[in-house]
């Protein structure tokens, strides 16, 4: 009696345990399911996410987004001879593409110490200066979009007001606000742009950030041509990067941006 | 062996064998936090996460747009795995392999002299000159490998839906088996 007691012990010992097993079991394959649909759920919103952003970032010029014609393809403003964007501009002169965030620092130091080199070397007929304002730095306005907005601007002015742009340019560099603050505000870049010369009717455009979609666009195009960070120059097309290529411009130098230029325009 | 060297030796094993689910739990929680911390940036402005797998100059131009708006959503859930402790030693596996492709990536900008942040916590692309911090990134990157490693070997941890699902309970006071 004893000894069958213990033995149906047994068998429901075991068939207790294996029915935790199979519970477990199911439970496992249940947490599986679960899981690859997170998964799933997560690669579909990637997706998503990828489609989206390549529908808004349309190529420069491209799409329905509103563009300056007076802009190259590779989103550049060019100045010639006369300091007027789109005029005086010779193919055979050597060619300075510069990027430029007006939110980053060292942009203000390449503008104050490079552009009265640009200047001599747009005005003596040696290269033809394309400006590029785009925009890295809108994550450094806490969520003014300065970057945006005053890239925005530059465009409008090239296109409005060409012969205002460098002026622009110039003042927003000297009234640069600090990274990490919200920027300047439309109505400050107005100022700047009234300052400048910009007419008022241009000035008054401002604030619509008319160019904002295509400063984008022009932001990624620059990316893809080689910028990685603001200010960059490249010289014929070639992107400049002296830290991984000992031969390349590095404008820091005093002279290096003269002597490479006119190097270039002797070959 | 001694009998006083086994019980030693049984009771240390004791002692670890309670310690270990608990630190275990924080690895996991705090690999988690990681991930989010890394995802949230390149979540809020794409175009950088964009630029900043770009300026590695590792991936065609064809799919790094891709890679960069789809890397937070990839981070994100590896976290809210790790956060619910759900086939954990896996989810350790996952972030080895991914970790492993980030050190190659810095360990390769190094190496080729290319002055870009890593952008790891959003951020990156190309700095100033000379101030990319390659020695702490990859410090950085070590402590992640640790943790992964450490996860990978004992990924048992309370508070899990592994737990959940071997039926055991959430908080285990010992290791059955």
């Amino acid at each position: 009696m004893a000894k069958n007691v213990q033995e149906t012990d047994k068998v429901a010992d075991a068939r207790k345990k294996a029915q935790a097993q199979v519970r477990a079991q199911e439970r496992r394959t249940a947490v599986m399911w679960v899981v690859i649909g997170v998964v799933l759920v997560g690669l579909f919103a990637a997706l998503v996410a990828y489609i989206v952003r390549q529908s808004e970032v349309a190529d420069v010029g491209a799409g329905d987004q509103a563009t300056p014609t007076v802009a190259t393809e590779n989103g550049g403003f060019p100045v010639g001879t006369t300091g007027v964007v789109g005029e005086g501009l010779d193919d055979s002169r050597v060619r300075v593409d510069v990027y430029l965030d007006f939110m980053c620092p060292i942009c203000g130091v390449f503008e104050e110490t490079q552009g009265p080199v640009l200047q001599q070397l747009r005005e003596d007929g040696t290269a033809d200066i394309y400006y590029h304002p785009i925009s890295i730095l809108d994550r450094t306005s806490q969520g003014t979009e300065f970057s945006t907005r005053s890239a925005s601007a530059a465009a409008l002015i090239a296109q409005e007001s060409p012969e205002n742009f460098l002026g622009f340019i110039e003042a927003m560099f000297l009234n640069s606000p600090e990274e990490g603050t919200p920027g300047l505000n439309d109505a400050q870049i107005q100022e700047i742009a009234k300052v400048a010369g910009v007419p008022d009717d241009v000035v008054a455009k401002i604030p619509d950030h008319a160019y904002a979609e295509w400063v984008r666009s022009a932001t990624e195009q620059a990316s893809i041509d080689g910028m990685k960070g603001t200010p960059s120059v490249a010289i014929n097309g070639d992107m400049q990067d002296p830290r991984a290529n000992p031969g390349d411009l590095n404008w820091t130098q005093p002279g290096a941006l003269l002597q490479f230029v006119q190097d270039a325009a002797s070959e | 062996m001694s009998a006083t060297a086994d019980v030693e030796k049984a009771s240390r094993d004791q002692r670890w064998s309670l310690i270990q689910p608990w630190i275990s739990v924080v690895v996991r929680l705090a690999m988690a936090g990681i991930l989010v911390a890394a995802a949230i940036p390149k979540m809020l402005d794409v175009d950088q996460s964009v630029r900043a797998v770009r300026a590695y100059r590792l991936l065609p131009e064809t799919v790094v747009p891709f890679v960069g708006t789809a890397l937070p959503y990839f981070e994100l859930v590896l976290a809210l795995v790790l956060l619910v402790g759900v086939f954990t030693r896996l989810a350790s596996v996952a972030w080895l392999v991914m970790m492993a492709a980030f050190t190659f990536g810095v360990a390769w900008a190094w190496a080729q002299g290319y002055s870009i942040d890593c952008g790891c916590f959003g951020g990156g692309g190309n700095i100033a000159e000379g101030t990319a911090d390659y020695p702490g990134h990859m410090l950085e990157r070590a402590g992640f490998v640790a943790l992964g490693a450490f996860l990978l070997v004992f990924p048992r941890t309370p508070l899990s839906l592994d737990a959940w699902m071997r039926g055991e309970p959430l908080v285990a006071t010992s290791r059955p088996e």
